[in-house]
């Protein structure tokens, strides 16, 4: 892997993926969806209109490359890529125009708040989304995190260009972005892709050091469970660990590790090779393995685990049990271990997600080789102290979604 | 001779095999081989245990075991595959071809029929069904086909098939079923960086005897007969789904339908410049994403989106006429010229996807024909706007739904 770090803080990486056709190239913004705007969705509405330029849209000049490009919001990221197979010396000044210039105009606003607004539907037709979005609201109440990163359908309406302006300004500058390629470059092409990163991020982006967004904490709400309607043929029930902030904890561990830890601890307790999920299937309580995600954010770090079943009221009493007491012996964790290093290994044959994973840690200025190599060093005593730790300082929210006959 | 054929892996970290057995399609097999497959996902002789089975798969090294069936036209084909990472990859002398082939055949060959594995498979399809189809756009589909073959009972479901045998089939019904697969044709396919210790090992072990009769068919694909229908039906979703089915002759040359129709796809909805994207997300504002796929043994073009109620008929009548300019040899040069390209690219990608790679090896068997990555890209590049406005005469719309 090839790096380089420019005098305006503009961080660059070249990852290379011998024998692949496939190459990717990216820009990624120290800011999502979660973090402060002055309106909700704005960090996404940024995303989708950052396309226009006074020529037009530019994905058909990167069309006409034969590339294609896609974006993505997260809660404190905003990520725009291509991916093609050739021509990257044409690619990568358009990846730099597409993320280093605008062009709001209250048409084009206009005519995308419609779109987004589909694509906010899209969302809330989803069940999981309604169990997802009610326990962040619980968690994390008056925040982002309990808006949907879209916004909301009269935040969209409430869009301008000034709005999207003031947002862009504060956001998309050199110290606070990131550039990434990956696939089967050549030694060459990765240091001549350095070089002319370095005269792109000049040219497009502010000269300005990174200012780090604060991290913030919001108090839930004393409301711990809650019953909602939907379409569901089956209750869906979703249990949300709100965690403690990781500066808390007495681990030297970093966030990503500490994301990977739980991840771990939770898959032991509650996944689908864990004893508790095969007494629970043939007891009839669930049928299919749980969904477990753990996620950090500078709003608040959070687990959301969710499943099907016909008796939600247990369901939740049984997996709040495992949170807090499921036992798990050194094997499992041994096991964990191994499934951790096995789909690092396997994330090496994916370009595109190896970019954005390689991207994601390098924010937090963590590098993905040295947060595996130090999870294959800890031990179970360190897991399990840490875990136990966390679970202590954290508070647990649940949610039923059921159909409206039932509820 | 054994159908075996494993092709050398020069780049990827993990290694894949898989049987393939290939059945007639109809309600009754489909739904019991769902239940077979997820009795064989869950447990085995070898593993007689869900949490067993699971953590012997990741012991070695989180190997991905996918069983399940799945619809090719007017056939199922069974699939049996493991996704494990490369022996050389890891430093574990006892982490190798033999141990792995021989975890992976014994789950294949050594089912358990147990009541009580029934029971949790016949439990875990009801509730897999029921979280697919509280999706939306998941039920739309269901819906769409079961119109669309509403006078061939046999295809109508093309995921789990028939419920009512699912719920009430027996041990020994499973277990006939699983006696009389062995000599359904089958195939074992692979990608891995020995493949002649690979074959030697399978070879052996390979012994039902499906895997000595041939596997590839030429009777594959349904044809569409003209029977226009419309349905709009009431839901209670943020966004209406629209499916709008074209139909088209399957006696056409095989070039025609399977190119024409990934060509015609990539031209409407393939990218931000496409037809339908433009007209339909960027001027008219009535969807987020759009998607035209070719389903070749179905002889179906299938367009759908979720879109704004209030904007359904105007969609509707902005898919219509993008097909009828079409057909009208009203083809827009530069878009044609970057469907092609687009479609260039996504093959030339495809070589980076190991799972791709084995899909196109099993395609190829099932046609039986060996066309290259190459020889799709010459045919899509080879293909003309002449070509592509013969394919748009050659549609019908069938059948328009609408969950509303």
């Amino acid at each position: 892997m090839f790096t380089r770090a420019y005098p305006s803080g503009f961080k660059a990486k070249v990852i290379q993926r011998p024998n692949f056709y496939k190459k990717f190239m990216g820009i990624i913004v120290d800011f999502g969806g979660s973090d402060p705007q002055s309106l909700s969705g704005g960090a996404h509405f940024l995303e989708h209109k950052l396309y226009a330029k006074k020529t037009g849209d530019i994905s058909q000049k990167i069309e006409a490359l034969n590339a294609t490009t896609n974006t993505f919001t997260s809660y404190n990221e905003t990520m725009f890529y291509v991916e093609f197979l050739e021509h990257w010396r044409q690619v990568l000044p358009l990846l730099f125009e597409l993320v280093g210039t605008t062009h709001f105009t209250q048409e084009n606003i206009a005519k995308e708040a419609k779109i987004i607004s589909q694509e906010l539907a899209m969302y809330q037709d989803d069940p999981s989304w309604q169990v997802t979005h009610d326990l962040l609201g619980k968690m994390f109440p008056k925040s982002k995190l309990a808006e949907d990163l879209t916004g909301t359908q009269t935040s969209l309406q409430e869009m301008t260009p000034q709005i999207l302006s003031e947002i862009y300004q504060k956001n998309y500058y050199s110290g606070n972005l990131e550039f990434v390629a990956c696939g089967g470059f050549s030694d060459n092409q990765a240091k001549s892709i350095l070089r002319e990163v370095g005269k792109l991020q000049k040219q497009y982006f502010r000269n300005e050091k990174k200012q780090r967004i604060a991290e913030q904490a919001f108090t839930a709400t004393t409301e711990k469970e809650s019953k909602i309607a939907g379409n569901v043929t089956i209750p869906l029930v979703g249990v949300g660990i709100k965690l403690p902030s990781f500066e808390t904890l007495n681990s030297n561990l970093t966030k990503g590790q500490l994301q990977i830890l739980i991840e771990m601890m939770l898959e032991a307790r509650l996944g689908s090779s864990s004893n508790w999920f095969e007494n629970s299937q043939k007891s009839g309580l669930v049928d299919i393995p749980l969904s477990i995600s753990v996620t950090y954010t500078r709003q608040g770090n959070f687990a959301i685990i969710s499943g099907s079943t016909h008796n939600p009221g247990d369901l939740v009493t049984q997996i709040k049990q495992q949170i807090k007491f499921g036992r798990i012996v050194a094997s499992n964790f041994d096991l964990q271990k191994k499934n951790f290093i096995s789909n690092s290994i396997r994330e090496l044959d994916q370009v595109e997600n190896l970019a954005i994973e390689e991207a994601e840690y390098s924010l937090d200025n963590e590098s993905r080789s040295k947060l595996y190599q130090k999870i294959q060093t800890l031990s179970f005593s360190e897991f399990c102290e840490v875990y136990e730790e966390i679970v202590a300082k954290s508070d647990i929210f649940t949610t039923i979604l059921e159909s409206e006959n039932e509820k | 001779m054994t159908n075996i054929q494993i092709e050398p892996n020069y780049k990827f970290k993990t290694a894949s095999v898989g049987c393939f057995l290939r059945l007639p399609l109809n309600q009754k097999n489909l739904a019991l081989a769902n239940v077979l497959c997820v009795m064989q996902s869950n447990a085995s002789l070898l593993y007689p245990g869900v949490s067993l089975q699971a953590k012997a798969l990741e012991e070695k090294y989180d190997s991905q075991l996918e069983i399940f069936p799945q619809v090719f036209g007017n056939q199922i084909i069974i699939f049996y595959s493991l996704n494990f990472i490369e022996p050389r990859e890891i430093l574990n002398p006892d982490y190798n071809y033999a141990e792995i082939i021989k975890m992976f055949l014994g789950i294949i060959k050594k089912p358990l029929f147990n009541p009580s594995l029934l029971y949790l498979a016949k439990s875990q399809l009801s509730s897999v069904r029921a979280q697919y189809l509280d999706i939306p756009s998941n039920y739309a589909l269901n819906r769409f086909f079961e119109y669309w073959y509403r006078n061939e009972s046999q295809y109508k479901d093309n995921m789990f098939g028939d419920m009512e045998v699912i719920k009430n089939c027996t041990i020994e019904q499973i277990k006939s079923f699983f006696d009389n697969l062995k000599t359904y044709p089958a195939v074992c396919l692979g990608l891995v960086e020995n493949p002649d210790m690979m074959t030697d090992l399978l070879q052996e072990q390979l012994d039902w005897p499906g895997f000595f009769r041939s596997f590839d068919t030429d009777e594959l694909t349904i044809p569409a007969h003209f029977a226009p229908f419309t349905k709009n039906e009431e839901g209670e979703h943020g966004q209406t789904q629209l499916l709008m089915g074209f139909g088209y002759d399957a006696s056409l040359p095989l070039d025609l339908r399977q190119f024409g129709g990934l060509i015609l796809s990539q031209y409407l909805a393939g990218d931000e410049s496409s037809k339908l994207f433009t007209s339909i997300r960027e001027d008219l504002g009535a969807a987020y994403a759009i998607e035209v796929n070719n389903l070749l043994d179905d002889s179906l073009l299938l367009i759908s989106a979720g879109i704004d109620k209030d904007k359904l008929l105007a969609t509707k009548a902005k898919i219509n006429q993008s097909i009828r300019e079409v057909a009208k040899g009203n083809i827009d040069k530069t878009l044609f010229k970057r469907a092609q390209n687009a479609l260039k690219r996504t093959y030339q990608s495809n070589e980076d996807q190991e799972s791709l790679l084995l899909m196109q090896l099993l395609a190829n068997t099932l046609r039986g024909r060996s066309l290259t990555i190459e020889e799709r890209i010459k045919k899509v590049v080879n293909f003309t706007p002449e070509k592509l406005t013969r394919f748009a005469q050659s549609l019908f719309l069938n059948e328009s739904y609408c969950l509303q």
